[in-house]
């Protein structure tokens, strides 16, 4: 028996539960194991000690307490009845009013949404809304407006723009004759070009550093 | 039941064997007659009689109080949380079901429930706490009053070393926690416990056993200074 097993086994040797040649095995250990000896004295002492902690007494009101909440036995409900008073009382707690003014809000959203108008469910065409093909076709319609109006709204940020504009330039080589920044360029040749960088001083100071600034950005955006 | 009970405590305070009379009130919680002895109060309860209710609190709030106090080391909570507990027993006192079990384990039942919801709360707001109001132990509130006619028993024990014992019983996990609290202080028996934290009775007692080596080992450094005071 190792210590593990022995330490499985504890509760049910001091209360004595153990088969014989479970027991035996235990006492087995117990003798070339001090420190499972030392565990299962601690078990003992701490066990003792849980069992002189006294009883204590309850609060004097809590009874009172108690019997002041749950006014006498008379409201106590009847299996199978239901108690209209009792139901009624619990909606008037802020948690469901505010659980339930988040739900109208949830469906609310999920109707607007899905484009359902509430006031034409009820009439012959109206269910056509909630025909399953209806609801798949409005809401692809919906997230297809709404990725286009996010891939625009992207495209004409300012910082965007002027990312792209800086990088678009970047790609640009610049000419010979250094002609005004951000006039564009060529577009031929690569290595070569760019090498031609305008000599610090020359005005074009700032073109020239901007690739320096922005080349960590042109990696991540090709 | 409860004398039965009484009894089985006084017997492991005096330090005897104290299994053998916890067997006898476990099968005292078995016999049919007590649950429709239960039956018939929760009846009287339905049918609007006050003093069956009254007498359904005075039965078993000590207990209860005692449980939270256990679990949770603070008075306040304690009394709360056993509030909180008579409240709902009250509102579900119709689906209380005698062929199921004893009153008692029922409302043992409600209690765990609601002492694990406030472990969860509690937890959560110790998440959002500044990180120096946490203490890692629990802080432990002064004790609460000792019932009466227990004094002598617990009298070789001091007051500290009972929240020693209270501190480190809080220094367990919950699943642990609660399982020696019902085993080594409500003298529950193992199927009783089973059917409260609603699990095989293998794994309660294998809770109930790492439970006592934890706690054994959480106050073996203090257990010399106790015996040397006791």
């Amino acid at each position: 028996m190792n210590c593990a097993e022995f330490e499985a086994l504890l509760s049910d040797y001091r209360e004595g539960v153990l088969m014989p040649d479970q027991a035996a095995g235990v006492r087995q250990h117990l003798i070339a194991c001090s420190a499972c000896a030392e565990l299962l004295a601690s078990v003992a002492a701490a066990q003792m000690q849980l069992a002189s902690l006294p009883d204590l007494e309850a609060p004097r009101d809590l009874v009172a307490r108690i019997l002041a909440q749950t006014p006498g036995g008379l409201q106590a409900r009847a299996p199978g009845k239901w108690n209209l008073v009792g139901w009624l009382r619990g909606t008037l707690s802020p948690r469901f009013a505010l659980g339930f003014a988040m739900s109208v809000f949830a469906v609310a959203m999920v109707l607007n949404a899905a484009q359902i108008n509430l006031r034409q469910v009820f009439s012959p065409q109206g269910l056509r809304q909630l025909a399953p093909a209806t609801l798949s076709s409005t809401l692809q319609r919906h997230l297809d407006r709404a990725w286009a109006r996010g891939v625009s709204y992207y495209h004409d940020l300012r910082v965007v723009y002027e990312i792209e504009a800086a990088i678009h330039q970047m790609r640009q080589p610049a000419p010979a004759a250094a002609p005004p920044a951000g006039a564009p360029g060529g577009g031929t040749g690569g290595a070569h070009d760019r090498s031609q960088r305008p000599t610090p001083g020359s005005g074009n100071e700032r073109v020239a550093e901007l690739p320096m600034f922005l080349s960590p950005l042109s990696g991540r955006y090709p | 039941m409860k004398l039965q009970r009484v009894s089985a405590r006084s017997a492991a305070r005096a330090g005897a064997v104290p299994r053998v009379q916890t067997l006898v009130a476990a099968r005292a919680i078995a016999v049919p007659g007590i649950n429709v002895q239960d039956r018939q109060l929760v009846d009287r309860c339905l049918a609007g009689d006050a003093a069956a209710w009254e007498e359904v609190v005075r039965l078993h709030s000590r207990r209860i109080y005692n449980l939270c106090y256990r679990f949770t080391g603070r008075p306040q909570d304690a009394e709360d949380l056993a509030q909180d507990v008579f409240v709902r027993l009250f509102r579900n006192l119709g689906s209380y079901r005698a062929e199921v079990g004893s009153l008692s384990t029922w409302l043992t039942t409600l209690t765990r429930n609601l002492l694990i919801d406030h472990y969860r709360r509690g937890r959560a707001d110790r998440m959002t706490d500044p990180i120096e109001t946490v203490t890692p132990e629990g802080d432990v509130a002064p004790l609460p009053v000792p019932a009466k006619g227990r004094a002598a028993d617990h009298a070789v024990w001091g007051r500290e070393v009972q929240e020693q014992v209270q501190r480190a019983l809080l220094r367990l996990s919950p699943e642990l926690r609660e399982a020696v609290i019902l085993r080594d202080l409500q003298d529950l028996d193992y199927k009783e416990i089973a059917a409260v934290l609603r699990l095989p009775e293998g794994t309660v007692k294998s809770r109930i056993n790492r439970g006592r080596i934890e706690l054994a080992r959480i106050l073996r450094p203090s257990l010399g200074i106790m015996e040397a005071k006791s």
